[in-house]
Parts: C-alpha cells; sequence; structure tokens
C-alpha cells in the first residue's frame, strides 16, 4: 500500500484568502464572523451574523480573468482561488489524475427566481442546473497551467453535507494507495451565505440567534447553533514516490480515513455515539495508529448544543481517561460551518498544526460546560509536539467521517 | 469481480404511448415532450416504516426509498450481524425546492423577505431539498451504519457510485453495498436540462434502481458493463435502472459480459431468480 502526501494546499476562508493569512489568524484567534444586517441581509433579519469570505478582497482567480467577476459564480471564484494557490508547487507538464470535490452547486433558490425571469425570453442558463460546473471550471484550470486534461468520469462532485470534505479526501486517498491514480485534487468549497439559505436553516433551529463575533462558541456553554460560514479548500494528494521523486514540498500524511452511517435521526445525532465512535476507531485503525499517538483532534464543534456533548462523548469512549489529555479544536469557533466544505478547510488547518507545532484555538470558549469537559484550547494557540492530527466530521443525515493526518517524515 | 446479490429497476408501465409533460409554474410553454412518469401520487409510491419521513422526503427521494427498501431481506442477515458492515452508494440531484413560493418571492422587497419565506414555507422544505436526506432515511429505515457517498454529476454519478462501492467490497470496508440512484420529473429545471441533454426522440422517464453488490474475486470494470441507451433516458439514473433492468438474456449486457470474460476476466452473476418477482412495479 502507497503512503499518501499532501503536496499542495490552497484556502479561502472568512479569516484569510490564502494560506500564509489563514495560518497568521487562525493561530492569533481571529474571528471570521461579523454582523449581516444592513449589508447582506436586511436590518430585521432574523439571524445577524455569518462569516462570509469578503467579496471586496476576493478578486478573480487568474484563470478565470476573461469572466465577469460580477457573474462569475462564487463558488468557481472561491474554489478557483483555493485551487491556483494549491497548484502553485505544481509544475506544468505534471499531470493530475483526478478532481474529487464536495460543491453545493446546483438548482437552488436563487437559480428557480432566476428561471422564473429568464425562461420566457429564452436565456436562461440550463447547464446552471448541474452541480459539476465547479469542477469543470477547476479541471480548465489545471488544463490551462499545463496539468494535463481530467476525464469526465475522474470528476467526482460529491455532496453529502457536513462529511462531503472528509469524504473527498479518503476517497482519494483509497485510489492512490491502491495505485489506481498517482495525483488527485481534492477539497470542497461553500458560497452559500445567502439570505434563503440562512433562512433554511434558521428554520430548522440550526443557527445561532447570538450577535457579534463571538457568537460560534463551540464546547462552551453559553452556545447556541452554529454560525454560517463560506469557503474553500484545495489540496493535492499524491503518491509519496511521485511527490518525492518531482521533489514536491510534503506538507503532510494523510494516512486514515473512515465513514460510516448513524442510523438514527437525519437531525440528530446517536445518544449512544455509535456512529461517530465507530468513524473515530476505523480511522485510527486504518492509520495504523494507537491513541496515545494522537496528538490533537480538529473536532465538528460545530457550536450546537447536541453536537458538542455528542462529539465530547464519542471521543472519551474511544479514548477512555486518555481523552482529557489529547487537545480538542474547533476551527468553526474562528471561520463558522461552512457545511460541504468544512472538512477540507479543517484539513488545511490540521496540516498547519502539522508544520507549525502549535495547536489553533477554540475562541469564544468563556463558560465551561460540565458535558464538554476536555482540553479545547480555550481562546489562545499554544506550542505542542503535533505529530498525528485526527479530523472529525459528523453530518446532517447522521454521517461520519474522519481523517488521520501525520506529520511529513523525511 | 462484484456478484449482484440482488437488483431491482421501477419504471413506468412503457406500453402507453408518452405524453407531454407540462410545467404549469411558468408563463412561457415548459414541458417535456416525450415523458413516462408512475402513475401513483406522492403518497403511493412508497410505504414508509415513520410516517413523518414523507416530511423529508421529495418525489425522487421516495423513488429511491421505493426502490431501496426492497432490499431489505438480501441485506438483513449481514446488517443484523454487523450493521458497519453495509454501505449505500448513492447517485441523486438535488431535491425539490418549494417552487410555488419562490415564485411568489421573486420580487419581494428585502425587508420582507425574512417574514415571507417564513410564512410560505415549511421549516421541513429544506430537508428535501438537500440531496444527501433521501440516502441517510434509507440508512435509517434499513439500519445501515457503513459508510454512505452521494455523487451528483449528472453524467457519471452512477458510474462513480458503482465504483466506490467496488472500492470498498475490495477492500474489505464493507461487505456488501447498496447502489441506488433515482429520478423524477418534480423538478422542471432538472426535468428541462435533462429532456433538452438528449434526443428529442427519446422518453424522459422517471425512475429508480438498486443493486446489492457483494464482493467476489477480482476487480469489476462497471464502466465497461454499463448497457446502452435506448429510448428511454432516466436522467442522473440512467446507468443503474438499465444496469439493473438487463439480465442474463439481455443480449447488450450479455455481450459485455462475454466481452470482458474474454478480456478482463470481468464477469457478472445475474440476480437470484428468486428475486426476479420483485421487478415489477405496480
Amino acid at each position: 500500500m502507497r503512503e499518501v502526501v499532501v503536496t499542495g494546499y490552497g484556502i479561502v476562508s472568512p479569516i484569510g484568502i490564502g494560506v500564509p493569512e489563514f495560518c497568521r489568524n487562525m493561530f492569533a484567534g481571529e474571528s471570521g464572523v461579523s454582523a449581516i444586517r444592513g449589508t447582506l441581509v436586511a436590518s430585521n433579519f432574523p439571524v445577524g451574523v455569518a462569516a462570509r469570505v469578503p467579496r471586496t478582497r476576493l478578486g478573480q482567480p487568474h484563470t478565470l480573468r476573461n469572466l465577469d467577476s460580477a457573474t462569475t459564480p462564487a463558488s468557481w471564484r472561491l474554489a478557483g482561488i483555493a485551487t491556483e494557490e494549491a497548484l502553485a508547487s505544481l509544475p506544468a507538464g505534471v499531470i493530475v489524475d483526478a478532481i474529487v470535490y464536495a460543491t453545493s452547486d446546483g438548482v437552488s433558490f436563487d437559480l428557480f427566481k432566476d428561471s422564473f425571469r429568464n425562461f420566457a425570453a429564452d436565456t436562461f442558463d440550463w447547464d446552471s442546473t448541474r452541480s459539476e460546473t465547479c469542477l469543470e471550471c477547476i479541471r480548465g484550470i489545471l488544463e490551462q497551467r499545463g496539468n494535463g486534461r481530467v476525464s469526465d468520469e475522474a470528476m467526482i462532485n460529491i455532496n453529502n453535507a457536513c462529511v462531503s470534505g472528509n469524504q473527498a479526501i479518503g476517497i482519494a486517498l483509497g485510489r492512490i494507495r491502491s495505485g489506481q491514480w498517482t495525483r488527485a485534487l481534492v477539497g470542497g468549497v461553500d458560497a452559500r451565505c445567502n439570505d434563503h439559505n440562512l433562512m433554511n436553516f434558521h428554520l430548522l433551529g440550526a443557527l445561532t440567534t447570538a450577535e457579534g463575533m463571538t457568537a460560534s462558541r463551540p464546547f462552551s456553554k453559553d452556545r447556541s447553533g452554529f454560525v454560517r460560514g463560506e469557503g474553500a479548500a484545495t489540496l493535492i494528494l499524491e503518491a509519496r514516490e511521485a511527490a518525492e521523486a518531482r521533489g514536491a514540498p510534503l506538507l503532510g500524511s494523510v494516512i486514515g480515513y473512515s465513514a460510516t452511517s448513524d442510523a438514527h435521526r437525519l437531525t440528530q445525532g446517536r445518544e449512544d455515539a455509535r456512529g461517530a465512535t465507530g468513524a473515530i476507531r476505523l480511522a485510527l485503525e486504518d492509520a495504523g495508529c494507537t491513541n496515545e499517538q494522537v496528538s490533537a483532534i480538529s473536532a465538528h464543534g460545530t457550536s450546537t448544543l447536541i453536537n458538542d456533548a455528542l462529539e465530547t462523548v464519542a471521543i472519551k469512549k474511544v479514548f477512555g481517561p486518555l481523552a482529557y489529555q489529547i487537545p480538542v479544536i474547533s476551527l468553526k469557533s474562528q471561520i463558522g460551518h461552512s457545511t460541504v466544505a468544512a472538512g477540507a478547510m479543517e484539513a488545511v488547518a490540521s496540516l498547519l498544526m502539522l508544520r507549525e507545532q502549535r495547536l489553533a484555538p477554540t475562541i469564544n470558549l468563556k463558560q465551561p460546560d460540565p458535558l464538554c469537559d476536555l482540553d479545547y484550547v480555550p481562546n489562545f494557540s499554544r506550542p505542542a509536539v503535533v505529530d498525528v492530527v485526527l479530523s472529525n466530521n459528523f453530518g446532517f443525515g447522521g454521517q461520519n467521517s474522519c481523517v488521520v493526518f501525520k506529520r511529513a517524515s523525511a | 469481480m462484484s456478484r449482484i446479490l440482488w437488483k431491482l429497476a421501477l419504471q413506468p408501465p412503457l406500453d402507453e404511448v408518452p405524453q407531454c409533460y407540462r410545467y404549469d409554474l411558468y408563463d412561457g410553454d415548459m414541458c417535456v415532450p416525450r415523458a413516462a412518469i408512475f402513475p401513483e401520487q406522492d403518497d403511493q409510491l412508497v410505504q414508509l416504516p415513520d410516517p413523518r419521513a414523507y416530511r423529508s422526503l421529495g418525489r425522487t427521494g421516495l423513488l429511491l426509498m421505493a426502490a431501496g427498501l426492497r432490499s431489505r431481506k438480501s441485506l438483513a442477515p449481514l446488517i443484523e450481524r454487523d450493521p458497519f458492515s453495509v454501505g449505500i452508494y448513492c447517485a441523486l440531484e438535488h431535491g425539490p425546492n418549494d417552487f410555488n413560493s419562490a415564485k411568489q418571492m421573486i420580487d419581494t422587497p428585502v425587508e420582507e423577505f425574512a417574514a415571507t419565506y417564513k410564512s410560505l414555507r415549511s421549516p421541513k422544505q429544506y430537508l428535501k431539498q438537500l440531496p444527501n436526506v433521501p440516502a441517510s432515511q434509507l440508512a435509517i429505515c434499513l439500519g445501515i451504519m457503513g459508510p454512505l457517498y452521494l455523487y451528483q454529476h449528472s453524467h457519471f454519478a452512477c458510474l462513480h457510485a458503482l465504483d466506490q462501492a467496488e472500492f470498498d467490497l475490495n477492500a474489505g470496508t464493507v461487505e456488501a453495498a447498496l447502489v441506488c440512484a433515482a429520478f423524477s420529473l418534480e423538478d422542471p429545471l432538472l426535468s428541462m436540462r435533462a429532456s433538452r441533454s438528449v434526443p428529442k426522440s427519446m422518453v424522459l422517464s422517471e425512475g429508480a434502481a438498486a443493486l446489492v453488490l457483494t464482493p467476489d474475486g477480482e476487480y469489476t470494470c462497471w464502466r465497461a458493463l454499463l448497457p446502452p441507451y435506448t429510448n428511454c433516458f432516466f436522467g442522473i439514473a440512467q446507468d443503474l435502472v438499465m444496469l439493473a433492468r438487463s439480465d442474463s438474456n439481455d443480449s447488450s449486457l450479455s455481450e459485455l459480459i462475454a466481452g470482458c470474460r474474454e478480456g478482463n476476466s470481468v464477469s457478472i452473476r445475474p440476480a437470484a431468480p428468486s428475486s426476479a418477482g420483485e421487478g415489477a412495479y405496480r
């Protein structure tokens, strides 16, 4: 079985566009949450905050420079910029075999409104209803850079709610390990911080109605729901021998993956956390890791009452008393919940913790909750020996997926 | 190679002349010129164990459940022994939006948006739109706790689902894979796009399919085994419906299998005769 390494990454997030800025702000404990009334939504909107990527700073991906940024889909811009950054380490002529990307594109409320306006005039863009258009944009970037043309059937787009990002990594991990592929582009994008998407989650009771930059409070007793976020992250996964042969930077190894289902309820995890514990155990088993080898956990940590408590239960069940010694961080405290992109963005965060030998903080954790009594690295980052990071995603619908990253060894 | 332990294709009766299917929502004449739909209303498509599940499923999701739930008998022994040993691999597009409220809100002033949205739409509406919810409901109803994947490529989603199932079976991640897909005409935009993507002579048909795969040796090249298109198009579910519809007497599949046997040592065993009766949908 071949070892799989990460040789490139790029990110567009509410706390930074590009890895250097994201890294700096993540360890500084910056919040990407901001007020949206009067700008994104009306002054009487029931939800007052979101973690948006500031469009004014976003620019246009170099490869899409000929397109009008006002009409280019936001997902293309976010994913495009993240992908171009990831590809900076990939010279022309080095071929990418596949793209596995988590997207939420396709038919939406806005698209319907657009269709009502444009159908009679026959100006509606039917292609915009396909969910794979963002992957075609990414393929175009690869082609323009001279990294080959990924075949139609090797463009795999998935949409499995909050576990999608981890699953994109897991799918490519398996294929590269087995020798089917040598190199793949993986990631996720979510650019749906808009009024109707916010209302959808609000009506389901999932979003916090707390105000201000501190509204996302994973594991804090005063948490009251998640903050909607957005962003994109792209990673290059590659067989180690191929990466070494071309002298690529080794940013970390992907050593384990798992996916399970709760088979319980759509919007609530199992009280016994069986699906989540199964996912953690299977990922560690796949990685060949003992519990003692786990240096840190990047939690799903959504800031909802139930998820954070159940995730804590799952970690304790798997690790026993050792759970109290393993730092658990939630990136969502800083960038909110970007659903299908979350896993990919948290992968970049995990790799940066391995690179910097430093733990990112869980910010806004001011009120300890007896149900969440682990070390969540509250409010301030700190140096640590970080060799192995377990990254959890537990999704809407009852899906669980974990990825294990390891520090790149020479 | 995988073994198809069980399979089922659901499709409307095709002995009737295809009808033009119109969407009244649009001022212009939006219609699928040649369409085949199940005569059943949504709530008649499948009997769900928990009636509350209907609230989170559109017509496509219900079709997926109608096909997938019939796999219960063949999967039950495995699930009882180890629920993590079975996975779901699904090809499905987004569920339906609330078309009427979307139309009513075209010109809603921004200050009235939230209140109007709340008054016009059910809180459960969003669940119907999420593409992974039908597959999740299937996992809940069948007690499947293994991996669940949701693929959305408009042309290759079924192949992606089959390939991942094949991979997981070969890797020993699962002992059985429920591969499923569905397509309905409930969403005018998806239907119209699908209709425009095929020749006008083809019938755009609702349909659903489910296959239970188990490991049986070497790797199956599903790409080489997908039956060719006929005069019927099932949207994103096309490849799986055609595959599930095939039997050992199907000349196209037999030829493909024979060809693969010779060239690549790939073979498929047809569904067990005992399950053949489940192929008819009424």
